[in-house]
């Protein structure tokens, strides 16, 4: 177990640097536009230009450049963004509470509405009940976030002006409620139907009919007998999804202004800020895969059959 | 032999799909008395096993249904009771073991676990005591070092292990009345005799009545005291297992007894019956049996029988079992 997990940690290192290059290469390579020019205006002189890019090293052959680069990130140094001068590391952590904020709740929320969503339609499948949230699951998968974000917004906070319509609130949980809606039930959705569809594969099994038999009651025929076993696919949905949502949810960060990393990644974009944008998709890779490695682990709590060595 | 246990009055269940009707269990009736062991047979769809599930009112509905009969479980009307009356009857005075023993524990819990369920749920059992009594339970049902098996996983025991720990869940909460649904089917020969020697003794030891369902004549012979045989969903046959082998009235019962391979005899061939049940969904109006009859005659394809009791407790469904002598047939060779 010991020896997995540690595996699996030096794992990350390759991968890491795997992402570190793609998003380096498609940086300066593939991306049109100079980042001193956008950053100093259409009316900067040609003298000034060429001074910033060589003060930022980006005169150097791209061999140079790239070494240095995965040179740093070995030191813990993601660089100097080229907009404002901080260090990369430090815009990014500064934003990740937030971000961590929401991604945490959107999760809570759809795993208690999704899960007992999911459990209620498999356990009463194909009565009216299953439709009902199979359709509002469907519906939920269909839109998009951002629509979503904004009746949500009309509903509440224009017409029943019961919740603020957008902004971190210095972390007040007020300011939490629509985006984290907004952006778990889309999650809740695809838990849901993964939950469902999970659920009916046990649901009929030989054990199950045994716990039937104990004289348990339904409810611990279905929570403690059939859930367990049919919660590895709903666990990896959950965990996929967390692992991306702490990389910035883009859409719903802009839709409510939520000062998150998905904006920060945005507007990286926006100003060819290539070490910012560098910094955001290593640190959500990195997520991706640490949550990744939790989902892993997990699977051997749940089912015994499932050994690490 | 002095007090009835259970006395099943002509059970229907019904499946309800969008074929049609399937009359699985129609117009059934048996008693079990205390310490007993019933023999059910019959081949695939003949509805033994829905019998065994209508008893602890397993049967999945929609689309199953009980929809009459009577279940007489000493002084109460199984088929009357509410659910949560059912609930304390299952596991602690009925229980039941089933067919597969690779699929019928939970995968994700140990075997400590799983009996202790039981235990504490119907004796009131705190977490140490019930682990105490899982482990003389696997002891009792022949399980080596039970002290460490009982932390164990499913997957960590071969077939004839899990069957075993099936039994002792089951005999747990020492139970009047065992349905055991093909309890042997799925296990190797030699584990089958084990399996099956262990159930009779522990008959003897508890006082349990049992059911056996199954599909295997030779596995009757050498546990049940009475046998009934079924066949498109009702009993066809049913006497003494002594009677049934030596003078079998129901030409279906003769097959079987036919059917089972034999070492001794000069021919090497096998006698099976010919053909296959009928369609559950369009049973013919008279006897089921008689497309596959070497007996059938006019009267058997118009009319179905009633069960006409041959002897004391000797019961037939046929037209003709007066005029047949089936006890030669089922001899010669």
């Amino acid at each position: 177990m010991l020896g997995y997990i540690l595996r699996k940690t030096l794992m990350v290192v390759p991968i890491l640097i795997g992402i570190a290059t793609i998003t380096f290469l498609l940086n300066f390579v593939f991306v049109p536009g100079d980042p001193v020019r956008i950053s100093m205006g259409q009316h900067a002189d040609p003298e000034t230009i060429e001074m910033i890019r060589a003060e930022m090293g980006l005169d150097d052959p791209l061999i140079v450049q790239y070494g240095r680069f995965i040179g740093g990130l070995f030191k813990g140094d993601f660089g100097k963004s080229f907009t404002t001068r901080q260090p990369v590391l430090d815009m990014v952590l500064e934003r990740f509470p937030a971000t961590a904020k929401l991604a945490l709740a959107a999760t809570i929320i759809s795993i208690v509405l999704g899960v007992s969503a999911g459990i209620v339609s498999a356990v009463k499948s194909n009565s009216f009940l299953d439709y009902f949230f199979m359709t509002f699951s469907m519906l939920g998968i269909s839109m998009p976030v951002y629509w979503l974000g904004l009746v949500l917004i009309v509903v509440f906070s224009l017409n029943l002006d019961l919740l603020p319509a957008g902004g971190y609130g210095s972390g007040s949980l007020r300011y939490l409620i629509l985006p984290a809606f907004a952006l778990g039930f889309r999650q809740a959705a695809k838990v849901a139907r993964m939950t469902r569809s999970s659920m009916l594969e046990v649901i009929d099994k030989d054990y199950v009919k045994t716990a039937r038999a104990k004289g348990l009651s339904e409810q611990i025929v279905v929570i403690k007998h059939a859930l367990k076993n049919a919660l590895i696919p709903v666990i990896t949905v959950i965990g996929t999804q967390l692992g991306y949502l702490l990389g910035g949810a883009v859409l719903t960060e802009s839709v409510f202004s939520w000062p998150g990393l998905g904006r920060l990644a945005v507007n990286a974009v926006l100003k060819r800020d290539f070490p910012l944008i560098q910094g955001t998709v290593i640190f959500l890779a990195a997520c991706f895969v640490l949550v990744n490695l939790l989902v892993d682990l997990s699977y051997g709590l749940l089912d015994p059959r499932i050994r690490y060595d | 032999m002095s007090s009835t246990l259970l006395e099943v009055k002509d059970l229907q269940t019904y499946f309800f799909t969008d074929r049609g009707t399937v009359k699985a269990v129609d117009g059934v009736s048996f008693d079990v008395e205390k310490g007993e062991t019933l023999g059910i047979v019959g081949e695939s769809g003949s509805g033994k096993s829905v019998t065994a599930a209508s008893i602890m009112q397993l049967v999945p509905s929609p689309p199953g249904d009980i929809v009459g009969g009577e279940i007489n479980f000493k002084d109460e009307n199984l088929l009357d009771l509410k659910m949560k009356r059912i609930r304390k009857i299952r596991g602690n005075e009925i229980s039941m073991i089933f067919q597969e023993p690779m699929t019928s524990l939970n995968p994700v819990y140990t075997i400590g676990e799983q009996i202790s369920e039981v235990l504490r749920l119907h004796q009131g059992l705190n977490k140490d005591e019930a682990l105490e009594k899982s482990i003389d339970m696997l002891e009792k049902v022949g399980i080596p070092s039970p002290e460490e098996r009982v932390h164990e996983h499913p997957h960590q025991l071969s077939g004839g292990m899990r069957q075993r720990v099936m039994i002792a869940m089951a005999l747990a909460c020492n139970p009047e009345l065992l349905i055991a649904d093909e309890p042997t089917t799925a296990l190797d020969v030699t584990i089958q005799a084990q399996i099956l020697e262990l159930m009779d003794e522990l008959r003897d030891e508890f006082n349990t009545s049992i059911i056996l369902i199954t599909h295997n004549l030779g596995v009757i012979a050498e546990v049940a005291d009475k046998v009934a045989v079924m066949y498109g969903g009702r009993i066809v046959e049913q006497t003494d297992t002594v009677t049934l082998y030596k003078d079998p009235e129901h030409p279906y019962t003769a097959g079987l007894i036919k059917s089972i391979p034999k070492i001794e005899g000069s021919e090497g061939k096998l006698k099976p019956i010919k053909g296959t049940v009928p369609d559950p969904l369009n049973f013919p109006n008279g006897c089921k049996f008689a497309n596959r009859c070497n007996y059938a005659e006019e009267k058997c394809w118009a009319e179905e029988p009633d069960l006409e009791e041959v002897k004391p407790d000797h019961y037939v469904r046929c037209w003709r079992w007066k005029e047949l002598d089936l006890k030669n047939e089922s001899e010669v060779k």
